[in-house]
């Protein structure tokens, strides 16, 4: 890869990493114990 | 490559490569299909369409963290190069698959009310300001869309139309699409179901493309500092430091990496961007006199970068010279395709 795009790739990653990483663990946070609304329900 | 237009270029390791993903992908989803109800015996019985629906979405996923995993594996160990070269038939599978995912879930859960399965999707939960509740088919959506756009352009026809800097930045949108898909699955099925599993398959598969990428970025980052030319010129080493067939890179500082090959006697310096896919030209070896791309096997004669007939790719050329047995080379990159005669070290090997 060309080094711009070498810095940029890292950048997207500094990025879009802990981004995920906060909101997943923010989800596991909320997640109930027992599924409240099962997937089968079409919620 | 640059020669004329082909559907695919078939050859016999791609065929192999398609072999092993369709079995491996109709191997899992029989897996899923069979094993999932004796494995998760309080979540069912469900009816075969959510089972299907189930797995071909875990399939999906599964699959493009493989393929994220593929690039940093194949820069940290060259034994995975050959699951790189054929990656964006593994893309496509995966676009398949996923849409065969939507599908389902259209068929199953918005096809039989009165408004458009589509809009249906977007529309029939509106909880978009809360997190718990927020719609997680829109993400689902948005990354099938992505994907879908790259699988779309990812024919050598759009690499040359669109050219490798615009479809290499199309083609990172694999990464915001990855993140919409691992929240689709932590907001949608991770929240109705219990137990553990979908949460430890998100932490491990996020976990590892992560890892893998900081890992092979941080091994890497060293060589992008270069080094400043003295008198002009950059130090590579003494000619005997570079094996018979592969190159040296080196880098002036803020500027792209240049790969000083060896070929028995003589040496010749050549970007190290290869002008197919911007792949690291240098980490591939020389083959029947030419530079071979390790990604996609892109071919560059030594002299002058240019790709042998039919092919018409060409790569810039540095001039190189020999210093008190040290090789130098001058970071000043010549036009693409210009002639430099090889530098001959016989005498100081």
């Amino acid at each position: 890869m060309k080094l711009r795009q070498r810095r940029r790739h890292r950048i997207a990653w500094l990025i879009v990493a802990p981004l995920v990483a906060v909101l997943f663990l923010a989800a596991l946070a909320v997640k109930p114990p027992v599924p409240i609304a099962p997937l089968e329900s079409g919620r | 490559m640059s020669a004329g237009f082909r559907a695919v270029q078939w050859n016999r390791y791609k065929i192999g490569y398609d072999i092993v993903v369709v079995a491996l992908v109709a191997s899992y989803l029989s897996l899923f299909i069979n094993a999932a109800p004796l494995l998760w015996p309080q979540d069912n019985p469900v009816n075969p369409q959510i089972q299907w629906m189930r797995a071909l979405g875990s399939c999906a996923f599964l699959m493009l963290t493989a393929i994220l995993c593929i690039g940093p594996l194949a820069r940290l160990d060259t034994r995975f190069l050959p699951l790189l070269y054929n990656r964006r038939h593994l893309g496509v599978a995966t676009a398949f698959v996923a849409l065969a995912h939507a599908w389902s879930v259209l068929d199953w859960y918005h096809a039989h009310g009165k408004i458009d399965p589509l809009l249906s999707i977007l529309v029939s939960n509106s909880r978009y300001l809360s997190f718990q509740g927020f719609p997680f088919e829109a993400l689902g959506l948005a990354a099938l869309l992505l994907l879908v756009v790259m699988a779309a352009i990812s024919h050598d026809f759009w690499l040359a139309f669109l050219t490798p800097p615009v479809w290499k930045t199309i083609h990172m949108l694999v990464y915001p699409a990855y993140g919409f898909l691992v929240m689709h699955v932590a907001l949608g099925a991770m929240q109705g179901q219990a137990g553990l599993t979908l949460p430890l398959l998100l932490i491990f598969s996020f976990g590892a493309v992560t890892g893998l990428h900081l890992f092979a970025g941080w091994r890497e980052a060293p060589a992008d500092e270069g080094q400043d030319a003295r008198d002009g010129w950059l130090d590579v080493g003494r000619p005997e430091t570079i094996s018979d067939g592969a190159a040296c890179i080196v880098a002036p500082r803020d500027g792209e990496r240049i790969a000083v090959f060896r070929n028995g006697d003589r040496l010749s310096a050549l970007s190290n961007v290869c002008a197919h896919q911007n792949g690291p030209l240098g980490e591939g070896f020389v083959i029947d006199g030419c530079v071979t791309c390790p990604w996609h096997g892109f071919q560059y004669r030594l002299e002058d970068g240019c790709a042998p007939p039919p092919f018409t790719e060409k790569l810039n050329t540095f001039r190189l010279r020999l210093v008190r047995g040290i090789v130098q080379v001058d970071p000043n990159p010549l036009p693409p395709g210009t002639f430099v005669e090889p530098l001959n070290v016989g005498a100081a090997i």
